[in-house]
């Protein structure tokens, strides 16, 4: 027997059969070649939240090894100070947590203007936004396990907010947050964080169930704008198996490496001293029974401070003790409603953002409140808001957002212009942080003129007046490019590679890779710098895999 | 990037790939593993630790060190202090004899290690880790029988202590029946146990008449990686105190 029979005797095919995981069968068993194009990338953010999450319930469960809810600070700055790579394992989960936050949204608002909660996908978006409140409640609960001050303060907030629901207050606050000792407040963080994970995973389970089943959604061009969005394996897609796979293993050396090496970037920024923003301090701030702990400003994690800044509104003080919950009610409850129910009110099966233009509108407009309350509460944390401030900074986003997207809207259908998806869904990026910006400084200076008219607040409500001005044209024109450039479609040759060179850029950072495992070897575990360096190294290496995997792409699959 | 694949180019990046991923997954495992392994807890050096006691003739009195002149001969209770790790008890005996040095063996090994004899006033004060080196059980279920109590003795631990001409009492493990000869260094009397009692070395300030706990010398405490680890160290390394359990 020779070495090939050896090979063909215990192949995969031989020992389980052809295709043993029936890929083939499955509705997508192939995937067009432009998904895994440049700006393919918006196709793949659900599979960028399932690598983020696969990577916090690993590095959950390794923490999980050495928390200890009886004395949460000290067994955070054990595991940070002392166990080995602890600080990797700690900072790399609270940063994966982030990441997740961050790719849930931008994964929701892409299936939001794209129109992906329509037929035949209405179940798979009500699930997906309840995995939004899941993440986001997941995310609450792990940052107030630490144990330092600032878990304290939200779990005081929470604490209060729960107390302050009608009848069920008392009852639903002792059941989420204990009977008041420490320890019994720290098992439940423990505990209800895993409980909201392990619902994650099993609603996920069941979203990416429906996705399978549904199939992904091709893009808006391919369905010809109109719902039902379905794609059929046609002859020219290529198979999952291997060019998807390949695809899907290189997209994961990346993820894998940016979660683990922008992390150590900042922990080594901090251990320097080196500016890091309180809001995102890898580390825990002091305990808070600490003598320090009052010079610690009050931030809640920045994923609810929307809701943090909406509490300081006057105009809640009508409600008394409800105004917490009210707030949260109201910039918290009436989104997530509005989102729950969006695929039962826009039935209309146009999947284009303008030829939905108020429902496009919509989106942007929470894009913009989220990004407006979320950077005031961090430049005027607590400080109270009466009704003509709130008016004056949330009021001129929705007059100009409806206008635009109506008036546009109705160009669009007159057949004006047509423009792609993804430059449409990247000038929507730009128009909403442009213009959010801007308006929050046309807003605040606005306030200011309110106190008094003189030259400086003038000429300040006019810079920012035009600034704002100029990112709504800006944005304008951009999708008027677009839109041109889609006219003239221009072939654009592909990088070309030899197999040679491929092979000899490979081999250099394989050396590479080596050199650094070999200086990750030298460094001490329980060193918060070189534990950083570790982290850094450990990311360099998962790169240099994916790059290796996006040449072979290249050279070898033509992609 | 011409149509043709030269698959030993091909077989060749892929190798170079997959290494860089063992690289990778390496360096990970390397984290993860380390990681997993608790740090250890415990001390570095053996700490020289003096005995305190709640002086019996003086019940009601704050902890004074111990008087080695004054402790019990042959004791019917059972003494123990920590040292050095708040998770390890030892015994402290005093005999009516000197205790000279002897040779223990080790039967699972069948090595042998030197005590060094009692000390104190007549050299007839010894001390022994009090964890049972069969299987961990702990004082009072292993204690000392002073001669007065050896009656109280299974048959053949009496036997096993007629037959070794045994005068000054047993240390005995009353879950399976381990029985230690506190006078020769803890050796080995009975079975199961496979190993003696370690002995703690003590230092006898015949000035002051107090005795300080210095080391652990024989095989390794039972239940614990060394002698210095596995376990917290006593809160005070500078004293520890010595209690009567009831017994």
């Amino acid at each position: 027997m020779n070495l090939n029979d050896i090979k063909k005797n215990f192949s995969i095919k031989n020992i389980l059969g052809e295709d043993p995981l029936k890929i083939e069968e499955l509705p997508m068993a192939t995937v067009p070649d432009y998904m895994r194009k440049k700006g393919g990338f918006w196709y793949w953010t659900g599979a960028l939240i399932s690598m983020a999450f696969i990577y916090q319930v690993v590095t959950g469960l390794i923490l999980l090894l050495y928390y200890n809810p009886a004395n949460a600070y000290v067994c955070t700055e054990y595991i940070l100070r002392d166990v080995p790579y602890g600080e990797i394992f700690l900072t790399t989960h609270l940063y994966g947590a982030y990441a997740m936050v961050v790719l849930v949204y931008l994964h929701m608002f892409r299936n939001y203007f794209n129109g992906a909660y329509k037929r035949p996908r209405e179940l798979q978006w009500v699930t997906g936004v309840i995995l939004l409140t899941l993440t986001i409640g997941v995310g609450y609960f792990g940052y107030s396990m630490t144990g330092d001050v600032l878990s304290s303060d939200a779990t005081d907030v929470g604490r209060g907010i729960a107390l302050s629901v009608p009848l069920l207050g008392k009852i639903s606050e002792e059941i989420v947050f204990g009977n008041g000792t420490n320890t019994s407040l720290f098992i439940r963080m423990l505990g209800l964080h895993i409980i909201l994970a392990a619902l994650i995973g099993a609603l996920f389970g069941f979203h990416f169930y429906l996705a399978e089943a549904n199939g992904m959604m091709p893009s808006q061009r391919m369905a010809n704008y109109k719902a039902p969005a379905v794609d059929k394996d046609k002859p020219e897609y290529k198979k999952w198996y291997p060019y998807n796979m390949v695809f899907m293993i290189q997209l994961a050396a990346f993820t894998f490496g940016i979660l683990i090496f922008l992390p150590s970037v900042i922990d080594a920024l901090r251990v320097m001293h080196m500016g890091v923003p309180a809001l995102f301090d890898p580390f825990p701030q002091v305990s808070s029974t600490s003598p320090l702990a009052p010079y610690v400003p009050p931030y809640p994690p920045w994923f609810l401070l929307f809701v943090y800044k909406a509490i300081d509104f006057k105009f809640f003080n009508l409600f008394g003790a409800y105004s917490p919950l009210m707030a949260s009610a109201v910039f918290g409850g009436i989104p997530l409603i509005y989102f729950l129910i969006v695929p039962f009110i826009d039935r209309s099966n146009n999947l284009h953002p303008l030829s939905r233009p108020v429902f496009t509108a919509f989106g942007v407009l929470a894009i913009i409140y989220l990004v407006i309350l979320s950077l005031w509460g961090v430049m005027a944390p607590g400080i109270p808001i009466n009704n003509t401030g709130v008016a004056i900074v949330l009021v001129p986003p929705f007059v100009i957002v409806m206008g635009f997207f109506l008036a546009f809207g109705h160009l669009y259908r007159k057949g004006a212009f047509k423009t792609s998806l993804v430059k449409l869904t990247g000038s929507f990026i730009v128009f909403v942080i442009l213009l959010s910006l801007g308006i929050f400084e046309l807003a605040m200076e606005l306030g200011n003129l309110m106190h008094g008219i003189n030259i400086t607040n003038t000429l300040s409500v006019g810079a920012y007046g035009a600034a704002t001005a100029f990112a709504a044209f800006g944005t304008m024109k951009s999708s008027n490019y677009a839109h041109l450039s889609m006219q003239t479609p221009n072939p654009v040759k592909g990088i070309q590679i030899s197999q040679k060179s491929v092979n000899f850029i490979m081999s250099i950072l394989f050396i590479i890779s080596v050199e650094i495992l070999w200086l990750m070897i030298q460094a001490n575990p329980t060193n918060l710098m070189q534990e950083a360096g570790f982290g850094m190294g450990l990311g360099a290496l998962l790169f240099i895999v994916g790059i290796g995997v996006r040449l072979y792409r290249l050279a070898y699959y033509n992609e | 990037m011409t149509g043709e694949v030269d698959p030993s180019r091909r077989g060749f990046l892929k190798t170079v790939i997959g290494l860089s991923a063992v690289a990778a997954v390496g360096g990970l495992g390397k984290g993860v593993v380390q990681n997993l392994i608790t740090p250890s807890v415990g001390l570095t050096n053996f700490p020289e630790t003096l005995l305190y006691w709640n002086d019996p003739s003086t019940p009601n009195s704050p902890p004074v060190p111990l008087k080695a002149s004054q402790f019990e001969v042959e004791s019917p209770s059972v003494w123990i202090f920590y040292y050095p790790l708040s998770d390890e008890p030892n015994f402290i005996i005093r005999f009516s004899d000197g205790v000279p040095p002897s040779s223990v063996t080790i039967d699972a090994t069948g090595a042998n290690y030197s005590f060094t004899g009692g000390v104190g006033p007549n050299n007839s004060i010894v001390s022994y880790s009090a964890i049972c080196q069969h299987l961990g059980c702990i004082p009072p279920i292993i204690h000392y029988y002073p001669p007065s109590q050896i009656s109280q003795l299974p048959v053949n631990v009496t036997a096993a202590i007629t037959a070794n001409k045994i005068t000054h009492g047993v240390i005995h493990c009353n879950c399976h029946g381990s029985t230690y000869d506190p006078f020769k260094g803890a050796g080995i009397v009975t079975h199961p146990t496979q190993r003696p009692l370690p002995f703690v070395t003590l230092k006898y300030d015949s000035l002051t008449d107090t005795l300080y706990a210095k080391k652990l010398t024989g095989p390794v405490v039972f239940g614990h990686p060394s002698d210095l680890t596995g376990g917290h160290a006593i809160p005070n390394l500078s004293k520890t105190t010595v209690t009567k359990l009831a017994s």
